[in-house]
């Protein structure tokens, strides 16, 4: 009889297993793709605000108290609300607001501290229902008709203090200030609802940011300033490996990295002004390219490094571009953006951009090395601050 | 027939329900009133000229009613904008012609006739009846607005529905979306037949927005099950029990005076808030329009007549209001003792106030927060508010939710209370086991007894009050209640705090030129940090300085926004000590966050829950003082004792102040534990002035002085309820002085708890908890209902004196 129920047993866990295995596939992205979506932090972003999280078939962001989506399929913009009646106001009946689904306010769900979409559902921080200083990890369903306070992770007297979000493979990050010279890194088991603090960093303004989740790690950057008249300042890329709990100190950079095929790309913009390749395996750093464009800002979409000189004040708008280059350093081409405001990042899809004007324009990525680009309208706000969809 | 009459024929519960239905008049007349005058209206002059607009309107199209409102509201504006800019214009002429002067101009430029007829009567003109019409008009053109409008917003429904079918995370097949939008597609289907018509809206949803008769009524529906448990306070229950209907025939037939009550309570209730709603705005004519025709039914998805939706209305209230009737007689036949009955029917509501008021409506929890009994007392908004939640994988719409869960407890509860009262022995014979443990228990009984036989005649009463009625179980679950809200959690500080917290814990007390020489050196670091940024933006840009030279510079720059934010806090600071000095007030520099969290707004729920869960316990406590004498008929020889009256009543009166002291010294405690373990409370000796928040008080003593009165008044505020309730005990018996106590001192302060600020002027717990009261209330008369409070403590304890100690004959209240 026990052996029985024992072969019965293997069979029950061995049919959930196929079960988990048949969903990531579905959500994992084409086969070229090195992070699984869903299950993996999103690397392609310049702002954790301004993220575009893709779920495979569109991508969700947050725009002043409310959450929309881009669908890939019909390329329009929707709110994130399921309910046909609803007029997606922000105040209802008795003046209380109970009634949209896609109603985010920001002082009760900190979006601008970055989101995360995983295992089918997003998740950010917000206010605790316990009290307003009290911050909990909150999860939202995949159409927004569902919220959830998972857990409460730690008590802030300003929540601006906190760093960046993610998630990444079932465990949530969190940076904090958690005073004048101290932040801390925090995870979340989401399974099990543990928090914990990762590691703590002492040093004169000491911060954690730049938080990219690759592989088995959680890559972050830390800076601080050397002397206490803040003059001089230095920063380190570290990782966490979720697994065994350790931290390492791979490499001094204050700028942009990305990770791509356990290689960390980053750019010297300053002394060298050139690309190089850090390779966690045999800890070698080697040069891979020259910026083009006196780019400052690099990243990946998990296939190829987006490079960007947007933000650098000293180029003159027609030359503002991104440009698009292999692993292996090679440029494969490059989009003139001349009204690029924040190039936001996608998936391995599509790309965005805010510009001068507030719209936020989408990129199909199948144009790159076609010569003709073309940026379609996804979201724009008036003067009036009313947002426009799909104009 | 017997116990309908005993019950329902009973006149005191006739004259609660005659002065329910007075309440329920008088509060609803009020909030009318108020209304009006908000809008600067006439309350009559408003009531009339609606019914006059209406009767003009009749058998017009929409669009000429349309026009002739625009029209009339327009002349009506113009000359209300005059009205006022004159009134400005007399008041502050610099404000006027700075702000208004223009726009005025303007306004006359663009309606001169209008102009020239408001200058030739302006002096006969009248204001109010202006407002007025134009409050009246400006709600009519809405209501025109949203008749027009309608079918495009139904349109809109089915345009939205086809998109979101096309977009994939709503689009998933079986998925909770994919069938709310269809169901929402179809339950709005039948809306599309229906004609909307103009009429007078108010009589409907002024009844619909009054939320005090629910609470009303269910005060009611507690008041008859009270009623049930006579015998037990008789100590007629054995026998009861022991007659042959005295069981479950009786069990039956008080559920059927339940439904019987409860039922004619809400009908009759409505009828006259209805009549007088109907008396008051007119619109008799209107009942048998549609009932979509009123915005506040837009998403009211069963096309109906207006009368047809009053009928609904007040048969889901009968059925909700059962729920809460029968709950709460399940409550009190299953737990004997009426203190602890309350007290867990106390912790049921809280639990369930929690649930409704903190859940979202997208929670995967929002079954608790619907099924609920705050959803029950009021379900208003699940009857016109159109919404699908996700029950168990399942989508159910809430009216649907409600109505049938309703039903379902009603009958659940009915069926429990049926059972538990017919088979609740009121005592029994002790079994073998229970014999057995007994014998055990005999000599630590015996050791237990002898200690209870030495005690002081203080002693003796405390262990009635406490050990016999079981205000232990009351006391200790007020203590654990208020420590487990102690938040223990560390507080991070954010960079800005951390320096000025540092800054305060330095230069704390009266501003110095110490202090002024502190705030100087941090102004020229900031702004030497600002040019030196300065310098090498401008020195990066002619490439005189490296990248990595200019990045310092920028991480400095950002590093210095906690110190910039932090500089700006402590001027304002001193800029609001510098000007109170200016007015010759005194004021310190003082970290104010522990007394903000203490005094200020965000205490004020923290204050107004203390007060509350002090009074109720006070009142069950209390109300078993005196009466608990009558109910163990010891009345009679007591008032014979040499020492029963005088003497006793002294004993008597200490037990009252030291579990007062006890109930006070928990909630202070508490309080002050959770503020200290979070924020400094330091500098006690600073004047009051120091902190903005309560400069507009009349007087600056120390924040020490203060906080020990404020504590002292709210002692001294227990105290008095404590002698109210004592004297309620004594001039009554113990379940009807819990009743009467809690609807003279627990009724208002939950009607205001809930968002009825009206019960704000009776609530005892708003001076008790004070600080609302005392922040914004002119000058000092915030001690006129502390000292009334407190008078009428006096005045109790007066009386209670006199009842108890001048006893004329011996009657044994049992």
């Amino acid at each position: 009889m026990k052996k029985i129920l024992m072969i019965m047993l293997a069979v029950v866990v061995l049919a959930l297993a196929s079960c988990t295995n048949n969903q990531s596939n579905e959500n994992s992205l084409a086969d070229n793709s090195v992070f699984t979506i869903g299950e993996d932090d999103q690397p392609f972003y310049t702002s954790r605000t301004a993220i575009k999280l893709s779920n495979g078939e569109g991508y969700y962001f947050w725009h002043i108290n409310r959450l929309y989506y881009y669908d890939k399929i019909t390329k329009s913009c929707v709110i994130v609300c399921s309910k046909p009646d609803c007029e997606h106001k922000d105040y209802e009946l008795n003046g209380e607001n109970n009634s949209c689904n896609a109603y985010l306010p920001s002082d009760e769900y900190y979006f601008e501290k970055g989101y995360a979409y995983y295992n089918g559902s997003i998740y950010v921080l917000g206010q605790s229902s316990k009290d307003e200083y009290t911050v909990s990890l909150n999860r939202i369903s995949s159409d927004g008709a569902v919220r959830e306070e998972i857990c409460e992770m730690f008590t802030i007297s300003d929540w601006n203090d906190i760093g960046e979000f993610t998630v990444h493979r079932g465990y949530a990050f969190c940076s904090l200030r958690t005073s004048e010279n101290t932040s801390s890194f925090y995870s979340v088991n989401i399974s099990d609802k543990s928090v914990s603090i990762v590691c703590e960093i002492n040093g004169y303004a000491a911060e954690i940011d730049r938080m990219v989740g690759y592989g088995k790690y959680m890559y972050f950057s830390k800076s601080y300033a050397e002397d206490k008249e803040l003059e001089n300042w230095n920063g380190k890329i570290c990782r966490f490996d979720i697994e065994t709990g350790k931290i390492d100190e791979l490499l001094n950079n204050l700028g942009y990295f990305c990770v791509l095929n356990d290689n960390v790309y980053y750019i010297n913009y300053g002394k060298y002004k050139k690309i190089y390749v850090y390779n966690t395996k045999d800890k070698t750093t080697s040069e891979l390219a020259d910026t083009p464009g006196d780019s400052k800002i690099i990243l990946t979409d998990g296939e190829n490094l987006y490079i960007s000189n947007f933000d650098n004040e000293t180029i003159e708008k027609k030359n503002i571009k991104i440009f698009i280059m292999s692993s292996n350093g090679e440029l494969m081409d490059e989009v003139s953006v001349p009204s690029c405001q924040l190039f936001e990042g996608g998936d391995n899809d599509f790309m965005f951009i805010e510009t001068n004007e507030g719209s936020t324009q989408a990129f199909d990525k199948s144009q790159i090395g076609t010569g003709k680009y073309e940026w379609k309208t996804v979201f724009s706000v008036s003067d009036t601050g009313e947002v426009i969809l799909n104009e | 027939m017997n116990e309908f009459k005993r019950v329902l024929l009973n006149k005191r519960i006739i004259i609660a329900f005659l002065l329910l239905i007075v309440i329920s008049t008088g509060f609803y007349l009020n909030t009318q009133y108020q209304a009006a005058k908000n809008n600067g209206a006439g309350f009559f002059e408003t009531n009339s000229y609606r019914k006059e607009i209406f009767n003009d309107l009749h058998g017009k199209s929409v669009q000429r009613m349309q026009e002739d409102i625009n029209a009339q509201l327009n002349y009506v504006s113009v000359i209300c904008s005059l009205m006022d800019y004159d009134v400005i214009k007399a008041e502050d002429y610099q404000n006027y012609s700075e702000h208004w002067q223009e726009q005025e101009t303007e306004l006359r430029k663009i309606n001169p006739d209008i102009a020239k007829e408001y200058d030739k009567n302006k002096n006969s003109l009248d204001r109010e009846g202006y407002r007025s019409r134009e409050w009246v008009l400006s709600e009519i053109l809405s209501q025109i607005q949203y008749i027009e409008e309608y079918p495009e917003y139904l349109k809109s429904i089915d345009a939205k529905a086809e998109q979101m079918n096309s977009i994939s995370i709503f689009a998933e097949d079986n998925s909770l979306s994919n069938a709310n939008i269809n169901r929402t597609v179809e339950d709005y289907a039948s809306l599309k037949k229906i004609e909307l018509s103009i009429g007078n809206d108010k009589p409907i949803t002024t009844v619909l927005e009054f939320d005090s008769v629910h609470y009303l009524i269910f005060i009611f529906g507690i008041l008859v099950v009270f009623s049930f448990i006579e015998e037990r306070r008789r100590g007629l229950w054995n026998v009861v029990y022991s007659t042959p209907n005295g069981r479950f025939t009786l069990a039956l037939r008080r559920a059927g005076i339940i439904c019987v009550s409860i039922t004619f309570a809400v009908m009759i209730m409505y009828f006259v808030l209805f009549a007088v709603s109907f008396i008051l705005y007119g619109g008799w004519g209107d009942i048998f329009r549609t009932i979509q025709s009123i915005e506040l039914f837009q998403n009211f998805i069963f096309p109906m007549s207006e009368i047809q939706f009053i009928l609904l209305y007040i048969f889901v209230n009968i059925i909700t209001q059962l729920v809460l009737a029968f709950l709460f007689w399940f409550i009190m036949s299953f737990i004997q003792n009426t203190s602890i009955a309350l007290g867990v029917a106390g912790v049921i509501f809280a639990v369930e106030f929690a649930l409704y008021s903190i859940l979202p409506i997208q929670s995967n929890l929002a079954i608790l927060k619907c099924m609920n009994i705050f959803y029950y007392i009021n379900p208003t908004e699940a009857i016109i508010k159109y919404c699908n939640l996700n029950v168990f994988f399942f989508l159910v719409n809430l009216y649907r939710l409600v109505l049938i869960s309703a039903l379902l407890f009603m009958l659940l509860f009915a069926m429990l209370s049926l059972i538990t009262t017919a088979n609740k022995y009121p005592g029994k014979t002790p079994n073998k086991l229970e014999v057995f443990l007994m014998k055990i228990i005999s000599g630590v009984t015996n050791f237990y007894w002898k200690l209870v036989e030495k005690l002081t005649i203080t002693g003796t009463e405390l262990y009635k009050i406490l050990i016999i009625q079981k205000g232990w179980v009351v006391l200790l679950a007020i203590a654990l209640t208020l420590f487990n809200s102690i938040d223990t959690g560390k507080l991070y500080y954010s960079g800005t705090d951390s320096i000025v917290n540092s800054f305060y814990d330095e230069y704390s007390g009266p501003l110095t030129e110490r202090t002024r020489q502190y705030v100087n050196n941090l102004e020229n670091e900031i702004a030497n940090v600002d040019s030196e940024f300065q310098k090498a933006n401008e020195d990066y840009a002619v490439n005189k300085i490296s990248y990595d030279e200019y990045m310092n510079h920028v991480f400095k720059s950002e590093a210095y926004d906690s110190k910039r934010e932090a500089l700006k806090i402590i001027q304002e600071r001193i800029e609001y000590i510098d000007q109170n000095k200016t007015n010759g007030t005194d004021a310190w520099l003082v970290n104010p966050n522990g007394y903000d969290a203490l005094l200020n707004i965000s205490g004020f729920s923290r204050q107004q829950n203390f007060a509350l869960i002090s009074v109720f316990c006070l009142i069950i406590i209390m109300s078993g003082i005196f009466s608990f004498e009558k109910r163990s008929m010891m009345y009679g020889s007591i008032m014979a004792s040499s020492e029963g009256r005088q003497y006793l009543f002294g004993k008597k009166m200490i037990c009252a102040i030291i579990i007062t002291l006890f109930v006070w010294l928990c909630a202070g405690v508490t309080e002050i534990i959770d503020i200290c373990i979070r924020y400094p409370l330091t500098t006690f000796d600073a004047p009051l002035k120091s902190f903005e928040f309560l400069n507009g008080l009349p007087f600056n003593f120390s924040i020490g002085a203060f906080l020990v009165l404020l504590y002292l008044s709210r002692l001294m505020l227990l105290l008095s309820v404590s002698c109210i309730v004592c004297f309620i005990s004594l001039k009554t018996k113990y379940e009807s002085s819990i009743i009467i106590s809690s609807a003279i001192l627990i009724a208002p302060s939950l009607l205001y708890a809930v968002g009825i600020d009206a019960f704000a002027y009776i609530s005892v717990t708003v001076p008790i908890s004070a600080m609302n009261l005392i922040i914004y209330s002119n000058g000092y008369t915030f001690i006129i209902p502390i000292l009334l409070i407190i008078f009428i403590g006096i005045l109790a304890v007066f009386f209670t004196k006199r009842k108890w100690c001048n006893e004329s004959r011996c009657k044994n209240g049992a």
